[in-house]
């Protein structure tokens, strides 16, 4: 793709985005308020966003050419622009997202076809439950167990904890272990409701539209064929299916913090009549590390889109980007008085939101050891050095 | 510090460790504002719920009972109120430190417990620094000024933050302690005074 088809998809997903802020604030005070929206474009975008061609995914050509949003070169610059016009509304929509990916990389064509086939049949939600109550950053150590059952399936006990839209989700993937050790992790197909299955919304400080869950499961029937990845060797499944989902992914998240930073930049800039010489300075200096961030995501999403494998720059930019949405929101506000998070509900919404991106898809300190591991592991510039 | 800060500002730091942010801010009311909530130098009041009188602009449910958030006219301010203010988010912070040392000596990553990461020491060491910072300035024998006071609120709610990180999700859980610091922000919000320019 050139730069100028991708400027044009910015530019129609900006377009887009405009529909969604209208609706932010309703959606913070009821993230059910969503289904109420699934008729705006953005939304219908996204609740197929991923599923590939040969699966039925026809979307409305841009400049001549279908995005499938398959892609996390494409997908970063959908996520910025929605994100900047609601976060909110954009994890609240229905779609494949992070389950999409991961079956994009392990399933088999029956799982396709069913999974892919029903994302085009009407928007629903899907979750990628990997975190546990007691495990989160560490995720090799996650102890939901898959056990095999009498008729040739198996049962799944345990719990999760944080998983996005998982109380209203209809698909998903659990991450559970049938034996110790990183080989033993496998991903199963889960589809909802299913019995022994619960799911609990867990009110959050912001980003109320990720609907964030906890999740029961009591010896919940999972058949044989919706094992994930079962015709993979185990080396090509479990944990490494998760990396390489995670490294896919996780430059989207930080076109989300890009995105988040831009909406406080902007909200500035809009609301902040004639400011001084160095307030503009500072606006300025804002616009400058939004655009560094950018930069380095767009970088992130080339490279895994290159090699799935090639995560350390996506760590890179969610370490900047998560970190810049946050300072951003609470700049921004430094323009508008001590009082700004009361008199300004937007930014108020903004600082909260832009929390949560500390959280999804690894922490600060998570993706400064990724980071550190690339530089000694002689990922970064080709250069390995003893550790 | 006029003698009765020396007394109340400890005390409502004690009273915001201890037993949490609302029975301090109740605490701070009594002793300064008994008769109704007071609204700080933009027109905010955030007060127990108990002491408001409905029209409230927002509502947190904390550990401890409700806060309401006020709109009105400033008011003239207590003598000692904003200093008093610091010293209850000092003790917050403190509590919130706690909270998240003892979440992290049970939290079991890769066989050790999180506390023992350097990273994560790195981090409480950065929030303690500004938290003990704000006592210092507190503690100093001449008046401190709406700028000093200002400063130490920037101190405290940077340490909640790198604080409320430590407990991971679960300290991005409404009713929970991330939910408290974010509330203690509000506090600045609302009684912290508008720049001088
Ligand atoms: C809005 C939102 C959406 C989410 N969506 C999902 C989802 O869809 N699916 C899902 O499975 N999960 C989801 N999560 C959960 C998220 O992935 C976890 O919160 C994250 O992995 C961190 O885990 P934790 O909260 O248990 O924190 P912990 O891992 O307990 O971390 C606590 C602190 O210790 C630090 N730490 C941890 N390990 C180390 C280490 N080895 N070295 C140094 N420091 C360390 C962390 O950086 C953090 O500061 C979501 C969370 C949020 C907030």
């Amino acid at each position: 793709m050139t730069d100028r088809w991708y400027r044009e998809l910015r530019q129609r997903f900006r377009e887009l985005g405009a529909d969604l802020r209208p609706h932010a604030l309703e959606l913070d005070r009821d993230p059910e308020a969503i289904r109420a929206h699934f008729d705006l474009p953005a939304v219908r975008y996204l609740a197929a966003m991923g599923v590939p061609a040969e699966y039925g995914h026809d979307p409305e050509p841009i400049a001549g050419r279908p995005c499938h949003g398959a892609r996390a070169r494409e997908r970063v610059v959908i996520m910025e622009e929605l994100a900047a016009a609601d976060a909110g509304m954009l994890v609240a929509a229905p779609g494949p997202l992070l389950a999409g990916v991961l079956v994009g990389l392990v399933a088999d064509e029956r799982q396709r076809e069913l999974f892919y086939g029903r994302m085009l049949q009407r928007p629903l939600w899907t979750f990628f439950a990997l975190t546990e109550p007691d495990r989160g950053s560490d995720a090799a150590g996650l102890t939901t167990s898959l056990r095999p059952a009498d008729d040739g399936g198996y049962l799944l006990t345990g719990a999760k904890r944080y998983v996005g839209n998982a109380c209203r989700a209809q698909l998903g993937v659990v991450f559970a272990r049938t034996g110790p050790g990183p080989l033993g992790i496998v991903p199963v197909l889960l589809e909802t409701p299913a019995e022994g299955f619960t799911a609990e919304p867990l009110p959050s400080i912001g980003l109320r539209g990720a609907r964030i869950s906890a999740i029961e499961l009591d010896e919940v029937r999972v058949p044989a064929e919706n094992v994930l990845g079962r015709h993979l060797s185990p080396t090509r499944r479990g944990m490494w299916a998760f990396v390489q989902t995670f490294n896919l992914l996780r430059p989207g998240v930080a076109a989300i913090g890009v995105g988040m930073a831009r909406a406080a930049h902007e909200y500035v800039l809009a609301h902040r009549r004639a400011p001084s010489k160095d307030e503009r300075r500072r606006i300025d200096a804002l616009g400058r590390r939004i655009d560094g961030a950018r930069a380095l995501t767009e970088r992130a999403a080339e490279a895994v889109d290159a090699r799935t494998s090639d995560g350390h720059l996506a760590s890179a930019a969610k370490l900047r980007a998560g970190n810049l949405a946050e300072e951003a929101a609470l700049l921004a506000c430094e323009f508008f008085g001590p009082a700004a998070r009361l008199e300004h509900p937007l930014l108020d919404k903004l600082v909260r939101d832009a929390k949560s991106l500390e959280f999804i898809e690894g922490t600060t300190q998570v993706q400064q050891l990724n980071l550190a591991q690339g530089l000694v592991s002689g990922k970064v510039d080709g250069t390995r050095r003893s550790a | 510090m006029t003698g009765r800060i020396r007394e109340l500002g400890p005390l409502l730091r004690g009273r915001a460790r201890q037993e949490g942010l609302v029975p301090a801010l109740a605490g701070l009311h009594a002793a300064l504002s008994p008769r109704a909530p007071h609204h700080g130098p933009t027109g905010f009041a955030v007060a127990p719920a108990e002491l408001a009188d409905g029209g409230a602009e927002r509502t947190e449910r904390l550990p401890g009972g409700e806060v309401v958030v006020l709109r009105g006219e400033p008011g003239a301010e207590p003598e000692d109120w904003g200093e008093a203010v610091v010293w209850l988010r000092l003790g917050c912070s403190e509590a919130l430190r706690e909270t998240a040392v003892g979440h992290l000596g049970e939290r079991v990553s890769g066989g050790s417990a999180l506390l023992h990461r350097q990273l994560v020491r790195a981090q409480l060491a950065d929030a303690l620094t500004g938290q003990l910072e704000v006592r210092a300035v507190l503690d100093r024998p001449e008046p401190r000024t709406a700028a000093d006071l200002a400063h130490a609120h920037d101190r405290l709610s940077a340490a909640d933050r790198g604080l409320a990180r430590l407990l991971g999700a679960s300290g991005y859980l409404l009713g929970g302690p991330g939910h408290v610091a974010d509330v203690s922000a509000l506090l600045a919000a609302a009684y912290a005074h508008p720049e001088e320019s």
